[in-house]
Formats: structure tokens, C-alpha cells, sequence
């Protein structure tokens, strides 16, 4: 078994003696077990063996990053010093303070399952099966879609003497079902995700996915006005990470994001509080420490409508002079972005039935992104998957229809957040109802 | 790999194994707020391998290329069809296409790794100069560069040894611009399957300040309306229209999946007949450009539509013996790491004989959409959306105040068939990168002007 931590070592020895003043790299080495479905059978299996290291280097700041795909001594050599050489390159950046010292997480994280350590393809073909025969709760159902599961090691290690190792597990599958009656087509998707076997749900994937897809079948086009919008869990996260996307600190300091100077102002009603949380054991996307060694924490990113903070990694922390709240993301490929873990949004008092049963005529959203521009906060994009409200019942499915606006508008008119909710271990998404949104139809 | 590659075609009788290496060296430096200071390169290198054994497929691939490395992968590949046989319901076939043996690269004027790092940095840094003055609204300039060299080996049972290096260069500049609360921007790129060229084309047709101009306009655009309205699209707009509505559905692996309108529909009319579709891998230069696909097919041009009817689709070796057509070299694979599968190349509608002037003359209330910025597709059922960054009103005939962040989307064959004007100017440009199953691929777009009647147009008032 490969030593990843002496291996990351020695490419920092490297990058070090060719002159970096610091630098910090991460290595990772992964198999991944891939099934792909097409037409309700078998179409593909695959399994690849992904690994490799990516270095970062500084010199007066400036940043220098060379990776490679082989994790021989090497390799692991070359990619240090090459990284040093382009930072001496780079211009010097002053805002650059350091990377992070070493500091121990005060908790420990489950995310590994031995079961899908040790699994077979055959297994997972098993276990596809029964989500496509799930899938076709009628004959003429069009199954397609994928499973895959992966196990992964990875180390980030630093000149400073940070040196954590970390190792887990994902599994996931996917089903996408189609029905078509002469022009007429309905389709749908649903996925589960998780790092254990015993969190996802095949059979449900496969089955909600056959049952709805027949629901939007006969849709129709819609008039051009304002209305009421009931976006399910999915598309309501995606408005909300969104949001979260947007108050990456680095996107601030460089002046290119919506929230911009929204820092403890109102962006939402009270009812709506958000929280960042990578701590979750076999949470999808916790971690013990975040991309560059800082262990990980729970943010609240909006508490009862207000801005509390944006997202840091150790660059902007230094140069904002605030505490690092460890949102480095890091693969072995570039360098540390910053982005946002598990996501958990607050429950309402609604149920979901009666945010529709209240709203006069709307639109229930159930699947897709919804996301808004990084920069502007525009939202402009299809339904494609989404039924018309009329007189508080869901009427019929809809086709050819956009919806437009502005995220801090769409944010200030949510009226409602239901009690139930989608939870991806980790993460927390219930439904959300905005009022008076634009809404383009084709009739 | 030949060698290692018999052994396994020996030892599991396959209908079908391919062996294939991938390499690429890249190299990105980064210009912001007026420092280059973050200088990457980057290295992807290894092999994987496909098996068709008893109409069932397997793959595998690894980040290495050392013989040990190949024989694991081969193995793996064989075990992965293996499993893949325990629930087959239609079994996968492949076209024993002429085997094609040859070594190739793509020409390139200025090789980008001729050129001194200092040298591409000091070139640059004096063009994001020139965009931080431009105007004192601007608040975040990138200038971002990028160069790659790939090298692609294929060898498969067929007895196709083909190996293919290609040169890309990309630039970018990315500008906002704030006025009160108003945040804006704005995006040009060039790119192509070139060297170093591609930046000086860019400086000289001062790309990074039409950025600049575009950005600080918006700040002063309408909200678009909501509603059906005549739209006139530019060739950059019309490459993205052309793409996710239409080049999509004509990829054969969606057509054999059910996911494609297109299914049932060859040789029956699908567009107005003023719309022929091309989708053309040969373009010199261009930035979806290459000899041979990731199976070692030859590309070429190929016609999808003639005027308004459907005549083909793009394929790979297994779509095409599926449909029973011939291949057309259209199966590529990003990096190792992914299997080949059906992919656009350059795809554009091809020029008419109208003259802009004249598309816009009739129009009583119409949006004219420059500037391509993101779509996307369902093609089971058709419904696109494309989103542009620079739009203007069109009133009784005259190009009027100009639109921020413009959306508009329908249903393909219903829009195709309301293009009523095709113009005679013609540009390929769109350059992007199109996601489809998780793989990311080059791919460019373009065309005339065109009009379409009755398109939903997602506003704000």
C-alpha cells in the first residue's frame, strides 16, 4: 500500500529546496466500481483506478501549482519543484499571508463502510437490477440511469507540518425514466446518495422515478404572468446553494458576487436559516478537515434571514483578517477552491400539501436546477420538470414555460417552508414557496 | 500494446477489445485584478481498455501505462463484461470498419511551448492592464490562458493502430462592473485547435475590451419582457441553439436510448426547409476539430439536416452497426479515465441568402440575441433553453435599447420549424466545453444570422 503522507512529504522536501517559501499538497488515490443502464438492462461496467498528486508551492506570494497522475517518487518530485519554479515565475501577491499551522480536530468522523470497501461489481449488478424492475411499474417504461460506488484515501500535507490522512466511502444510484405515448413524453429522475449501503434505497429510486415519469405525460403550455411557486425539495435547495455559492470570500474580495456588502443584512424572511455543516458522521460531504488540513465545522451561513458569514479557505480568511471557517475543496487536480459542504435549511410549520392547497394558481417545481448567476443573482431558466397549480390542486404538468428573476428577490418573497423534507445524510432540504414569480409561457 | 493487447484478445476470444493511452500536458496562468499570480501545469496520463465479449461490455482504466498496467486493465475490462452479461437486453454489436493505421497532428503556427513563460505573462498582463482602465465602473477583471497538448494512442482488435496529437490554445477575459447596487458581466473567449496564434488573433481583434464595452453597457440594460416574441439570433447564439436543441438529439447513443426525439424521424422533415445542420469535425482550426475520434475512426462532415429534413446521425463504431449505418467517427472520450461515446464535433446551420437588414425590417416587436453564454437539453422531450449575455429590443424594425440576461427556451422541432430567414453571413463561433454523462468535451457552433417566429422568451417584466 502506498504511503501518501511520505509521498506528499517528499514533494514538499522538493518544492522547498528549489526555493518555495511554502507548500502544501494533496494526494489521493481511488477506485471506482460504475454501472451504466441503458433500456432497462446492463449497457456498461466499469471500474477505474484514479490517483494523483497536485502541488501547490508560494514564493512572496505568488502561487505556482503543477499535478501529476503517477505516485511514484518521481513523479511526487517533479511536481514539488515545477511547482516552486512557477511560483518564483508568479507575481508576488501580498495579500498572501500563509497557510494554515497545524491544528488538531477536537472530533473524529465516521465515513467509511467496510461493505462497500469490499464491494464486488456483482453486487452492484444485483442491486441495479432490482432498481430497474423496480423502475417499471408499467410495460412501457424506458428505464436508463447508473449506479457507482467508490473508495478513496487521501492526504493533505503542509510545509508547516499539517499531515492528515482521511479514507471514505460514496455509493450512489440514478434511474431516469421515460414513457412516450406517439409525440406525447413524460419522463423523470431520482437518485439516492450516501457513503454507507444501508443509506440508499434502490427500489425507491427506481420505483418513484417509473411512477412519476408517467404523471408528465399530456403536458401543456402555460400564459405569461406572475404567480405563486412551490419549489419542491430538490430545486429548493438549489436556490439556496445558490446563495451559498455566492458567499464564497473569495468571489467578495473580488468584488464578483450578488452578496457583495450583505454581510449581517436581512437577505431572506426569518424563517429561513442555513447552515454549512461538514461535521455530519457519514455526512456526503463531511469531511474531518477541509482541503487544506483546518478541521472542518458547522457554519450558519443565514440565521433567520440574515447574512452571518461568508465561506473562507486560508487565503481569504488571512486577507479579510476574520477566523478561517475551513472551506477549501481539493482535489489532486488543482488547487484548493472554496465551497460549501452539507447543507441543512431550516424546517417550516407547513406541510407540503398545504403550501399547494393555499396557493390559488402557481407552479409546483418538483425536479430540476434552478440556480442563479454567481455574479448578478439572475435566475433565467426552463421548468422542465413542473405542474400547474390551480385553485390549491396540482392541475396538470407543463411544458415550454421559463421562469426569470433575481435570487434576492426570489429570497425576500418566500412565504412558506414546509416541515417535511429530502435528507441526504448530511444534508437537510425541505420545500420552499415563493410569491409573485415571472413566469414565461408558450400559449 | 499491440503485443499485450493480442495476449487478451487470445485468452478471451472478444468480438470486440481496444487498448488506449491518453497524455496531456497543460499549462494555465491566470491574470486577476492586475497580477499573473498563479502560474499551473498540469499532467493527465494513463490507459484503459474495452471488451465486448458474447455482446456484453466491460472497462477499465488506470493512471499508468507501464505493461503491468495494461495487462491489469485488460483483464479487468473482460471481468467487467463478465458482469455486465448478467442482465443483457439487447446485445452490443461494433462495426468492422477498414482497419486504419496512421500518426498524425493536427498543424499548429506557434507552438505555445516555444513560447517563454515570462514571455506569455508579460503579453497578457499588458492586456488585463488595458481592461482595468477601460472604464472606472469595472471591479474584477480574469484574464484567464490556457494551452494543452494530447496526445491519443488507439490500438484495437480490429487492427486500427492510430496515434493523433492535438494542440488547443484558449483565452478568456471575464469582466464585472458594478454602478450602485447594479453588478454586471461579461465574457469573450477565443480558442482553437491552434498554438499561440489564437492569443494574438484575440489582442488584435481587441476580444478583451469588447468584453470590457458589453459589461459596462449592461449596467445600463432593461430587464427583459416575459412572453413569445420573433428573435433574431447572432452566429455565436445560433451555434449554442444549434447544439442543444438540435445536435443533441442527433447523437445515436440518445437516439438508441430513447432519449431522442429524433428516433423515428430520418428522412422525414424535422426544421424549416431553410435549416441545414452540419456537424463538421474537419474545420482547420476550429476548436471541435480532430483526425480521428477516440476509437480511431476517421471524422468527417457530416449532414444531419438538409433543408429541413433529417438525414443522419452522429455515431460511434457500436451506433452505428446498432442502426445499421455508417460510422462517422463521432465517439470521443474525455481523457483516460471515461469510455468514448457519441459526441458533436463543429456544428452550425449552414448560411441562406438573407441579409440582416432585411431580417430585421419586417419585425414589429422582436429581441435580437448577441453573445452565447450557457444551454442545456432534455432530449427525451426536446425542451431547451439558451442564455445569452447581450440582447436588444427589436421595434417596428430598428434595433433599440439593449436587454440584460436574456433567456429563451421550447421545444425543438416545434422552433426549428419556425426559423423563416437564414442569412448569408456565416462565423463558427461558439467555442465551448459541453458536458454530457459527466465528460467534458471541446466543441464548437456557429452559423448566420437566423429569425425564428413565436419563441418564449423567460423575462422579468
Amino acid at each position: 500500500m502506498i504511503d501518501l503522507v511520505e509521498l506528499g512529504r517528499k514533494a514538499i522536501e522538493a518544492a522547498i529546496s528549489e526555493g518555495a517559501e511554502q507548500a502544501d499538497v494533496c494526494v489521493v488515490l481511488a477506485r471506482v466500481i460504475a454501472i451504466t443502464v441503458e433500456r432497462g438492462g446492463i449497457k456498461l461496467c466499469d471500474t477505474t483506478y484514479d490517483h494523483g498528486i497536485g502541488v501547490r508551492a508560494y514564493f512572496k506570494g505568488g502561487m505556482g501549482f503543477a499535478s501529476s497522475q503517477r505516485l511514484d517518487l518521481d513523479s511526487a518530485i517533479r511536481a514539488g519543484v515545477n511547482a516552486a519554479k512557477q511560483a518564483k515565475q508568479a507575481q508576488p501577491d501580498p495579500d498572501f499571508v500563509s497557510l494554515p499551522e497545524p491544528k488538531k480536530a477536537p472530533f473524529t468522523l465516521e465515513l467509511c463502510d467496510k461493505e462497500i470497501m469490499e464491494m464486488e461489481v456483482e453486487r452492484m449488478v444485483e442491486l441495479t437490477c432490482e432498481m430497474i424492475d423496480a423502475a417499471k411499474v408499467s410495460n412501457d417504461i424506458i428505464v436508463n440511469g447508473g449506479a457507482s460506488c467508490s473508495y478513496y484515501r487521501r492526504a493533505i500535507i503542509n510545509s508547516l507540518g499539517v499531515e492528515v490522512e482521511s479514507e471514505g466511502t460514496s455509493i450512489n444510484f440514478s434511474a431516469f425514466c421515460i414513457v412516450k405515448k406517439g409525440d406525447d413524453v413524460g419522463s423523470y429522475y431520482e437518485w439516492d446518495a450516501g457513503r454507507r449501503l444501508k443509506d440508499v434505497d434502490p427500489v425507491r429510486v427506481g420505483r418513484e422515478a417509473g411512477e412519476v415519469c408517467l404523471k408528465f405525460l399530456g403536458a401543456k403550455k402555460i400564459e405569461t404572468k406572475p404567480m405563486t411557486v412551490v419549489f419542491n425539495f430538490l430545486p429548493a435547495s438549489s436556490i439556496v446553494s445558490s446563495a451559498l455559492a455566492a458567499a464564497n470570500a473569495e468571489s467578495i474580495q473580488r468584488k464578483r458576487s450578488f452578496l457583495m456588502g450583505k454581510l449581517g443584512k436581512k437577505i431572506a424572511p426569518e424563517i429561513l436559516t442555513v447552515y454549512d455543516d461538514g461535521t455530519v458522521n457519514y455526512g456526503l460531504r463531511s469531511s474531518v478537515y477541509d482541503g487544506e488540513g483546518v478541521p472542518k465545522r458547522r457554519i450558519c451561513v443565514i440565521e433567520k434571514g440574515v447574512l452571518k458569514t461568508y465561506l473562507h479557505n486560508s487565503y481569504t480568511a488571512n486577507k479579510a483578517k476574520v477566523e478561517n471557517n475551513a472551506c477549501a475543496v481539493r482535489g489532486y487536480g488543482g488547487p484548493p477552491g472554496i465551497g460549501f459542504s452539507n447543507v441543512q435549511i431550516s424546517l417550516g410549520d407547513w406541510s407540503l400539501d398545504e403550501m399547494i392547497e393555499e396557493t390559488k394558481e402557481g407552479i409546483f417545481i418538483k425536479a430540476g436546477w434552478i440556480g442563479a448567476d454567481p455574479v448578478t443573482g439572475s435566475i433565467s431558466t426552463s421548468i422542465d420538470f413542473g405542474f400547474k397549480i390551480e385553485n390549491g390542486e396540482i392541475a396538470y404538468p407543463i411544458k415550454g414555460a421559463l421562469i426569470g428573476g433575481n435570487i434576492l428577490e426570489m429570497l425576500a418573497n418566500i412565504d412558506a417552508i414546509s416541515k417535511e423534507y429530502r435528507e441526504e445524510p448530511g444534508n437537510i432540504f425541505p420545500a420552499i414557496r415563493v410569491k409573485n414569480v415571472k413566469i414565461a409561457g408558450g400559449k | 500494446m499491440r503485443e499485450v493487447l493480442d495476449k487478451y484478445v487470445a485468452k478471451y476470444r472478444p468480438e470486440f477489445m481496444d487498448l488506449r493511452v491518453f497524455r496531456r500536458l497543460s499549462f494555465s496562468v491566470m491574470i486577476q485584478d492586475g497580477k499573473a499570480d498563479r502560474i499551473l501545469s498540469r499532467e493527465l496520463w494513463g490507459a484503459c481498455a474495452r471488451a465486448l465479449i458474447d455482446g456484453a461490455w466491460g472497462f477499465s482504466a488506470i493512471n499508468g501505462t507501464s505493461r503491468e498496467d495494461f495487462e491489469r486493465i485488460l483483464s479487468e475490462a473482460a471481468r467487467m463484461a463478465k458482469a455486465s452479461s448478467k442482465r443483457l437486453t439487447e446485445r452490443g454489436v461494433i462495426t468492422k470498419i477498414e482497419p486504419v493505421v496512421d500518426d498524425v497532428e493536427l498543424p499548429v503556427k506557434m507552438r505555445p511551448e516555444d513560447i517563454a513563460i515570462e514571455d506569455k505573462v508579460n503579453e497578457l498582463l499588458k492586456i488585463e492592464e488595458e481592461m482595468r482602465k477601460y472604464d472606472p465602473r469595472i471591479v474584477n477583471t480574469v484574464l484567464s490562458y490556457n494551452d494543452s497538448i494530447d496526445e491519443e494512442i488507439v490500438v484495437n482488435s480490429l487492427g486500427t493502430e492510430v496515434r493523433q496529437r492535438i494542440t488547443r490554445t484558449r483565452i478568456g477575459a471575464f469582466v464585472v462592473t458594478r454602478e450602485a447596487e447594479v453588478l454586471q458581466r461579461a465574457s469573450e473567449v477565443e480558442a482553437g485547435t491552434q498554438g499561440y496564434e489564437v492569443v494574438k488573433r484575440f489582442i488584435e481583434e481587441n476580444m478583451h475590451l469588447k468584453a470590457c464595452e458589453r459589461a459596462v453597457k449592461l449596467l445600463s440594460a432593461e430587464k427583459p419582457p416575459a412572453g413569445k416574441f420573433t428573435v433574431v439570433l447572432d452566429p455565436s447564439v445560433v451555434g449554442l441553439l444549434v447544439h442543444e436543441a438540435f445536435g443533441h438529439n442527433s447523437e445515436a447513443d440518445h437516439v438508441l436510448s430513447g432519449e431522442s426525439i429524433l428516433s423515428d424521424k430520418l428522412g422525414k422533415e424535422v426544421a424549416s426547409p431553410l435549416v441545414t445542420i452540419i456537424d463538421d469535425s474537419t474545420v482547420e482550426g476550429a476548436y471541435g476539430s480532430y483526425k480521428y475520434d477516440s476509437e480511431g475512426t476517421p471524422g468527417r462532415k457530416r449532414v444531419i439536416v438538409e433543408n429541413g429534413v433529417l438525414k443522419g446521425f452522429l455515431h460511434s463504431l457500436e451506433t452505428a452497426a446498432k442502426l445499421n449505418m455508417e460510422p462517422n467517427g463521432s465517439a470521443r472520450a474525455d481523457t483516460h479515465l471515461w469510455r468514448p461515446i457519441v459526441r458533436m464535433s463543429n456544428t452550425y446551420i449552414a448560411p441562406g441568402d438573407w441579409k440582416f437588414d432585411e431580417m430585421i425590417e419586417d419585425i414589429k416587436e422582436g429581441i435580437y440575441c448577441k453573445a452565447s453564454r450557457w444551454g442545456y437539453v432534455f432530449t427525451e422531450k426536446g425542451q431547451f433553453t439558451c442564455n445569452v449575455d447581450e440582447s436588444y429590443m427589436i421595434r417596428n424594425g430598428e434595433i433599440r435599447e439593449m436587454l440584460r440576461n436574456v433567456s429563451f427556451g421550447g421545444l425543438t422541432l416545434e422552433t426549428l420549424k419556425r426559423v423563416d430567414a437564414v442569412g448569408r453571413d456565416f462565423v463558427l463561433a461558439d467555442k465551448g466545453i459541453c458536458g454530457k454523462g459527466g465528460q467534458g468535451m471541446f466543441v464548437g457552433g456557429g452559423g448566420p444570422h437566423i429569425r425564428i417566429r413565436e419563441v418564449v422568451v423567460g423575462g422579468r417584466r
